[in-house]
């Protein structure tokens, strides 16, 4: 007789590719031993849980403020002077052309006022001052730059390093990079209001294993994890029950067939199905959180409270082990320019669009931010904050700003980044990106780094090719980690 | 399945070592045992296993401690050290100051192994690396330092060695492969199985035996069409078999080859690699509700056994051989067949929203996506990789690249109308005809016949009666007296100067410096010069003689300001009246019987002083004989649209006394509604029609200016004649909205108005003013008629029409019939077109430039169509496609020339396209291809696993022409597709893999067939085909007509890995994952079909639960239940029944959860 416990690599590999949560696979495989389903060997069990990274990672998760739309970097973090003192007058080497529409070429002066906070002395402007308490925690980069200075392709550029769509984004990437961390919950969330524009493949797990899409949702519906509701017809006994049976007649399958390993994840999906019925609300269930939270994260204030919701959740899926919460920037009724798919996209009036979503974001960032610390997450939790691209320097009308790939500020705090460093630079009217520039494959290359992985060695072969997250760029961002 | 598996992340210590036995063993196992015949598969085989040695353990390690002071990026930041590159094969072998780094076959010799070892130089200088590493190098070099970096870095740019490329396994011709000597064993059916046999006999593993009736039915079934056979057919086959198996066998294979959902199957296997969507992607994903016809296309041709070849040609080129023009239904269906196939080209994601700076970039894309799509899917190459430098590692130049996407410079897309029923559309067309003839006839024969008289009568005694009647006055000459200067305009204005006080012909004035002057040359009604500057005034004089005692009017006009005076009485300003033309004015003068004088005086602001004067009848203001409205209303439609549109019997005859819409609606006379006044509270109604009529009597021809409102869209018909046409919204009426100019002829003229409302409040507003004969016509009655032009001719007999009731009615009659002129039912069809749409950027849009480093801003010269040169065995190269046999002047277009390139087995690319399709069929086949990386037969792909095998299936589907069913048929009726999925003990300890197919591997459904099956056994399958499919998940059709929408895919099938239709995907993965249990426990959906499959296997309680259960099993898994399984399967109905004691129809909630149960065994989706 063969052995059922016999396996190959081959069946190993098929199996590890096979099993989880629509969440990478390794802590299906280590659950699976844990209750005693397979039996714990050393082929099945060393090679993946030596196999989380190529090195010693020094984040274990991140959550991804996107504030979508683009904030404005001269209005925001990058402080210029010369811009307020040359307003009105024609900005040198303007291109109207840079953006979406056609700007004056005059400089607009930032309408906000700024200050300089922290042992770092770095400047923000008014509307952040909750964020500026943290100043020495956050590394700023301020010389991103993207490739398009349109929404969707920026947006899939700083997910996926394309401005393609159908190429897997970092969350994915890193999914299938490390498996899941937790066996209740997926690795990889995506919290969002409105989809932003370009919805979906923003956070596609392109030609990568379906397991490691993103699970999408709205935390201000009322089921944001599809069927995880029982049948009104099927209490929890019945299902049970249901699953006894079940599991009876399946592993009398998967004795015949001991080579197929996705029989054996197949059996065990119906059980951690199962379990997840009762972890997954209780992740979202904010109510489980003290009135003290709520009041800190902006929850009683209208302004605050979609968004405040968002990075509350972030942070109690972090918790739990989920690996990559990305928030999409969640913004009502913004005005001057913003709509609720790009909120930050301050065409018309900067200080009405950008003071309005401030205010919905301020609060809320820096409470995560309080709360990370005061847990000591913060220590392993990387967060990053920025838009898809900037905003021009010039002005779009009288009081707006339009699209600007070349200069834009993205932030980074905990989970490896050196608090209070400044990095790169924009020319002294915050147009362009001029010394030392970013891209997002500089930046997915630093994240991965601090999660362990060497960002050229993670590949996956599609039609022919290893493709990697950073295509044929990308470089660590050595000097703003700790 | 990648051979280093799909997880590509380098894995730490313990695994490595695991790889690097496998790698071994597979390359021992490759090259001692499957491979025997194929030395040059051997060699390659190992050069990849270096190569991949390279990538994975040398290359990251020189990128992380080497590049920064040892490559091209270091000198470009002058930091290079030592003159030493290690980014490219050329830099390390050359070496740098020191000598060479890397001498191959040599670590002792190699600086670069003394000075990681810290022996002599010390490298890296941060500090020495692990010796696990050093080692890794070490090895590196032992195995001849094997390197892929072409060198780009250096200045030795090498260039692909075409000749050496076509060494490649996959580039080489078709072996003429001898069918292996059958075992001893009868286990061969087939010469397939010779070849499966032959490898198997050489290790000593035996396959198994052909698998149950049962088993195979299930097998064949899922396989061939995707669903399920019923229990009859199960029974029908099993009790053939009995009889003899290989008729009943081979008639079942045949009666599923045969079948119409053979095509849905496999159309979607092809759907897959072609990327298919119904949506443009991005940021709006706009639909494209035209798509379908692709879809529907690749089924009807699979099923209809087209030739490969002729597959691929139409997908490639099918519009350029589409007669668009049809005139029967064949020809029709060909066309839109033809035309659908080309969805292939131009299926790839399209972003609507672009800045103009991205448009050029973005083409380049659409190209790419063209012809990488066309490389993976026809043959198997990764051509993309060629856009921004010369492939990497399979023989494609960047040269070639570049021409082979100029094949398609001219390709945009759009939406295609072909007539569907020409034939039904040529009677309608006759039969219209037939009674729209004689009604132009008569029209025609007016205009021929009588219309001449009438015009000639019309325009004697009415037209130049009316526009030339003599006033019955003469003018004398114009006398001028000025200028008389002032201070500035107001002070000329006001000041009466001498001759206010009375003319005197003789009289001087300013000292005898101004005096009367006669001017015979000032012409009337022409704008003439004074010829003076100075601010102040001038008097012109003359006299104006009346027979009898008449008032006419005069146009006037000055430059700046002027007064009149006639008879010594002025005419106050105020009694001038606005006339048509702009800054002129109108004034009457009462004329006396005999001589009158008129006195101009023009007063001049500076610069030129111009006048114009031109007596004319008097002119009339108002227009009598206009009639009450009435109305008619509202006619309530589907929508504004409907209601604008239709035609109502009204429009064809006003009949006051007619009542509509059973009497409810009927004409009422409104003689309150006044015209000039917007009325926007008369009308009613949403999504409907008003009608408003009048008649005006008039006694002559007369022009009218109609201001007119409308809320919403306006229709206007003057005695007939359709006058104005406006579909708009609007949200209120009023004036000036539209305007237009009518005629009136002499008697009674019909004014009738449709008014068509959207939602919100309706209304319209009407004013009619007088106007003057349009003056191009009045120009034309200037002129002696005998003198007119033919174009002038037509004018006054075109505007005459408008005045001859005759000929309105004769023309109102063609225009009420030709409503019905019947239009062509039409087919609209997304399909590549010639310049179509695309991104446009001027001049270049439908060019193609070589493009340095892929970049479009960095432009070489224009690249012409060629094919690549690897898979070109011609002297002729491309030419010997492109050349047209009868101008040789004029080449042949490239993408037409392409099908016969690709499947020209000789000269061109048809041995590679035949060997990917066999693969793909294979892998469909068996789970896994013959070569398994169906995309990619590159140096970086796969090897064959029976190399002769599918050179042997290669030309076997060329020697059948290209059709596709043989091949299958070859296939399914082989011992080794037909062997059960037992395990045997030899089998698993030679080959654990299954390399050797010495059993069946058991398979999970694709996406859409596990829910085809579960419509199938809940009998809920809606078995119709083609056309627009939908997003509604609840629909009961198969899963292939679903519409594909890329932002909104079918969460049902995307959670079991159907794809996102971005790129084309040769394999999918199989996940298995929670999401998708919680689906098949908590999916309303799953539970409704569950519910229905309860409904078919207990239709009433007088079925036994016992029966239901065998019922249940039969259909869904196609076996009986085993008595184990009717006692647990009872039990378990007995306990859900039970937990539901409080429930009335507890049984048959439990019966239903005994259904979803089955529907969520392993062997309801898997299937052996």
């Amino acid at each position: 007789m063969h052995n059922p416990m016999k396996n190959t690599i081959e069946q190993r590999r098929a199996f590890l590719k096979h099993a989880g949560l629509g969440c990478g696979s390794l802590a299906l495989t280590s659950l699976l031993h844990q209750e005693g389903v397979i039996a714990a060997t050393p082929e099945r069990s060393d090679p993946f849980a030596e196999r989380s990274s190529h090195f010693a990672p020094k984040a274990k998760a991140i959550i991804w403020l996107f504030q979508t739309g683009s904030p404005s970097q001269v209005d925001t973090f990058d402080h210029k002077p010369e811009l307020g003192k040359r307003d009105g007058t024609p900005l040198a080497g303007a291109d109207p052309k840079t953006g979406f529409f056609t700007t004056s070429g005059k400089c607009l002066k930032s309408p906000f006022k700024w200050s300089q906070h922290g042992e770092s002395g770095a400047w923000t402007s008014e509307i952040f001052p909750e964020i500026s308490k943290h100043v020495d925690d956050i590394a700023f980069v301020y010389s991103c730059f993207s490739q398009s200075n349109n929404h969707t392709p920026a947006m899939l550029e700083l997910n996926s390093g394309m401005i393609r769509q159908g190429f897997p984004s970092m969350g994915s990437w890193l999914s299938y990079g490390l498996g899941s961390s937790n066996s209740n919950l997926p690795a990889f969330v995506v919290m969002h209001g409105k989809k932003p524009r370009g919805a979906d493949p923003i956070w596609s797990s392109g030609f990568l294993p379906s397991v490691y899409q993103a699970t999408s949702l709205d935390p201000r519906g009322e089921k944001p994890i599809k069927n995880l509701e029982r049948l009104a017809e099927v209490n929890n006994e019945q299902q049970r029950s249901f699953l006894d049976t079940l599991k009876g007649e399946n592993a009398k399958y998967v004795k015949r067939r001991p080579f197929d390993g996705d029989l054996n994840a197949r059996l065990e999906s119906f059980e951690l199905a199962y379990r997840m019925q009762a972890a997954a609300p209780e992740a979202f269930d904010l109510s489980r959180e003290s009135e003290a939270t709520h009041e800190a994260y902006g929850l009683n204030t209208d302004s605050s409270k979609d968004y405040g919701r968002q990075c509350l959740i972030a942070r109690r899926l972090i918790e739990r082990g989920v690996r990559f919460v990305q928030v999409f920037a969640d913004i009502a009724k913004t005005p001057g320019g913003g709509v609720n798919d790009v909120p930050w996209d301050a065409h018309s009036d900067v200080r009405e669009n950008h003071g309005t979503c401030a205010a919905s974001v301020d609060k809320p960032t820096g409470a995560l931010l309080t709360d990370l610390k005061q847990r000591g997450m913060l220590e392993d939790t990387i967060v990053i904050y920025g838009g898809e691209f900037g905003r021009t320097s010039d002005s779009q009308g009288s009081k707006g700003r339009d699209h600007n790939p070349n200069a834009f500020t993205t932030w980074f705090a905990g989970g490896g980044f050196k608090g209070g460093t400044q990095y790169g630079a924009t020319d002294e009217f915050g147009y362009k990106a001029v010394e030392q520039r970013v891209n997002a494959h500089d930046i997915h290359a630093t994240i991965l780094h601090l999660m362990g992985i060497n960002h050229e060695e993670l590949t996956y072969r599609f039609n022919g090719r290893d493709f990697r997250l950073t295509d044929v760029e990308g470089e660590v961002l050595h000097d703003i980690l700790s | 399945m990648d051979r280093n598996g799909g997880c590509r992340i380098h894995p730490p210590k313990s695994h490595r070592l695991q790889s690097m036995n496998y790698a071994k063993l597979f390359t021992c196992f490759a090259a001692g045992l499957l491979f025997a015949s194929s030395n040059i598969a051997v060699a390659q085989e190992a050069d990849r296993a270096g190569l991949d040695f390279f990538e994975a353990k040398i290359r990251p390690m020189l990128v992380s401690h080497c590049y920064e002071c040892h490559s091209s990026g270091a000198a470009a930041k002058k930091k290079l050290k030592g003159a030493l590159y290690l980014d490219s094969r050329e830099g390390s072998l050359a070496g740098g100051e020191s000598g060479p780094a890397v001498v191959p076959g040599n670590p002792d010799e190699s600086l670069l192994i003394s000075a990681l070892k810290h022996e002599g130089f010390e490298m890296p200088p941060k500090g020495k690396l692990p010796d696990e590493i050093i080692g890794h190098f070490v090895k590196w070099i032992e195995l001849g330092a094997p390197d892929p970096r072409d060198g780009q870095t250096v200045a030795t740019a090498s260039s692909i060695n075409i000749d050496e490329g076509k060494e490649h396994w996959a580039f080489q011709p078709l072996a003429n492969v001898t069918v292996p000597e059958a075992g001893d064993d009868g286990w061969e059916r087939t010469d397939i199985d010779a070849f499966i046999r032959a490898r198997q006999l050489a290790v000593g593993i035996s396959p198994n035996a052909i698998a149950s009736p049962r088993t195979l039915i299930r097998r064949a079934y899922f396989d061939l069409i995707g669903l399920p056979p019923t229990p009859e057919q199960i029974n029908r086959f099993v009790q053939a078999t009995e009889q003899d198996f290989s008729a009943a066998y081979n008639a079942m294979i045949e009666e599923l080859l045969a079948s119409e959902h053979y095509g849905e199957r496999w159309g979607r296997h092809w759907l897959d690699i072609a990327r298919f969507a119904e949506s443009n992607g991005y940021a709006f994903d706009g639909d494209r509700p035209n798509a379908w016809h692709y879809r529907d296309f690749v089924i009807k041709a699979l099923n209809s056994g087209i030739p490969y070849d002729q597959f691929i040609r139409l997908q490639l080129a099918g519009d350029l051989m589409t007669d668009r023009n049809v005139q029967t239904t064949d020809q029709s269906n060909t066309a839109i067949y033809n035309l659908a196939a080309t969805g292939y080209l131009v299926a790839g994601p399209y972003t609507t929203q672009q800045t103009q700076k991205e448009r050029e970039r973005s083409r380049y894309e659409q190209l790419d996506d063209i012809v990488s799509t066309m490389g993976t899917s026809l043959l198997g190459i990764t051509i993309g990789c060629a856009r921004c430098h010369s492939h990497k590692f399979d023989p494609v130049p960047q040269h070639d690249y570049y021409r082979l996407i100029a094949n398609f410079a001219e390709v945009g897309f759009d939406n295609t109308a072909i007539t569907t029923n020409p034939e039904d559309f040529a009677n309608q067309t006759t039969a219209f005809n037939a009674a729209h003839d004689p009604l132009l006839k008569a029209r025609s024969d007016y205009e021929a016949n009588s219309l001449p008289g009438t015009f000639d009568t019309w325009l004697e005694n009415t037209l130049l009666k009316t526009v030339k009647t003599p006033l019955g006055v003469t003018l004398a000459d114009w006398q001028h007296a000025g200028p008389f200067v002032a201070e500035n305009y107001d002070a000329a204005l006001s000041t009466a100067f001498p001759p206010e006080s009375g003319v005197d012909l003789q009289a001087t004035y300013n000292d005898g410096t101004i005096k009367w002057t006669p001017h015979a040359d000032w012409e009337d009604g022409k704008f003439t010069s004074v010829l003076d500057e100075t601010i102040g005034a001038h008097y012109l004089h003359r006299l104006i003689t009346s027979d009898v005692e008449k008032t006419v009017a005069v146009r006037l006009r000055a430059d700046d300001g002027m007064r009149i005076w006639l008879n010594g009485e002025e005419i106050p300003a105020d009694k001038l009246l606005p006339d048509s033309e702009p800054d002129h004015k109108v004034a009457e003068l009462a004329l006396k019987a005999g001589e009158n004088t008129i006195l101009l005086k023009l007063v001049n602001a500076g610069g030129p002083c111009r006048f114009l004067f031109l007596t004319m009848a008097k002119k009339e203001t108002t227009l009598t004989g206009v009639g009450n409205w009435y109305h008619l209303g509202p006619f309530t439609e589907a929508n504004h649209d409907a209601a604008f549109n239709k035609v109502y019997e009204t429009e064809k005859l006003v009949d006051l006394t007619a009542t509509f819409n059973d009497g409810e609606l009927k004409w009422v006379e409104q003689p309150d509604w006044t015209d000039a006044t917007a009325h926007n509270d008369k009308l009613t109604g949403n999504n409907c029609a008003n009608f408003l009529y009048r008649t005006i009597e008039s006694d002559k021809p007369r022009h009218v200016a109609l201001s007119l409102g409308s809320d919403d869209g306006i229709k206007v018909w003057v005695n007939g004649k359709e006058v104005l046409n406006k579909k708009v919204s609007r949200n209120d009426a009023a004036k000036d909205q539209e305007k237009i100019n009518i005629q009136l002829g002499v008697g009674t003229n019909h004014i009738l108005i449709k008014i068509a409302n959207g939602g919100g409040k309706t209304g319209f507003y009407f004013e009619s003013t007088l106007i003057d004969t349009p003056d191009d016509v009045k120009a034309i009655l200037a002129i002696e008629r005998e003198k007119w032009d033919n174009k002038q001719q037509n004018r006054l007999t075109e505007w005459h029409k408008a005045f001859d009731f005759q000929w309105l009615a004769l023309n109102k009659e063609v225009v009420m019939h030709d409503v019905h002129r019947p239009s062509p039912a039409q087919s609209s069809i997304f399909a590549a077109k010639v310049k179509g749409t695309s991104y446009q950027f001027g001049e270049d849009t439908y060019k193609v430039y070589h493009l340095r480093r892929g970049n479009s801003d960095n432009k070489l010269e224009q690249a012409n169509p060629g094919y690549l040169q690897v898979l070109m065995n011609s002297d002729q190269q491309e030419k010997q496609w492109l050349a047209n046999a009868t101008d040789p002047d004029k080449p042949r277009a490239g993408r037409e020339a392409i099908a016969d390139w690709l499947t020209d087995v000789e000269h061109g690319a048809g041995h590679l396209l035949a060997r990917v399709m066999v693969n793909r069929m294979w892998y469909h086949h068996f789970g896994r291809g013959i070569v398994a990386t169906p995309s990619d037969f590159g140096t970086r792909g796969e090897l064959p696993s029976h190399p002769e095998l599918l050179d042997w299936l290669a030309l076997e589907l060329i020697k059948n022409e290209w059709r596709l069913k043989p091949i299958h048929k070859l296939i399914i009726t082989s011992a080794v597709y037909m062997q059960d999925a037992e395990i045997t003990d030899t089998g698993e300890k030679l080959d654990p893999e299954n390399f050797l197919l010495w059993r069946r591997t058991p398979r999970r459904l694709e996406a859409e067939i596990i829910r085809d099956a579960l419509l199938s056994v809940s009998g809920t399958l809606d078995a119709n085909m083609f056309g627009k499919g939908t997003l509604d998940q609840n629909q009961t059709r198969r899963s292939v007509y679903f519409t594909v929408k890329r932002g909104q895919l079918i969460p049902m099938l995307t959670l079991f890995d159907a794809p996102d239709a971005m790129q084309g995907i040769a394999t999918r993965e199989q996940s298995t994952v929670a999401p998708q249990a919680l689906a098949m426990l908590n999916s309303p959906i799953i539970r409704g079909l569950a519910t229905k499959f309860a409904a078919r296997v207990r239709p009433n309680a007088e079925i036994s639960i016992d029966q239901a259960i065998e019922n249940a099993y039969q259909f869904a898994i196609g076996r009986p239940a085993s008595d184990t399984e009717k006692t647990t399967m009872f039990n378990f109905i007995e306990h859900q029944k039970s937990l539901r004691a409080d429930k009335e129809n507890a049984e048959e909630l439990a019966v239903q959860d005994f259904c979803q149960l089955i529907l969520c065994l392993n062997e309801f989706l898997y299937i052996e």
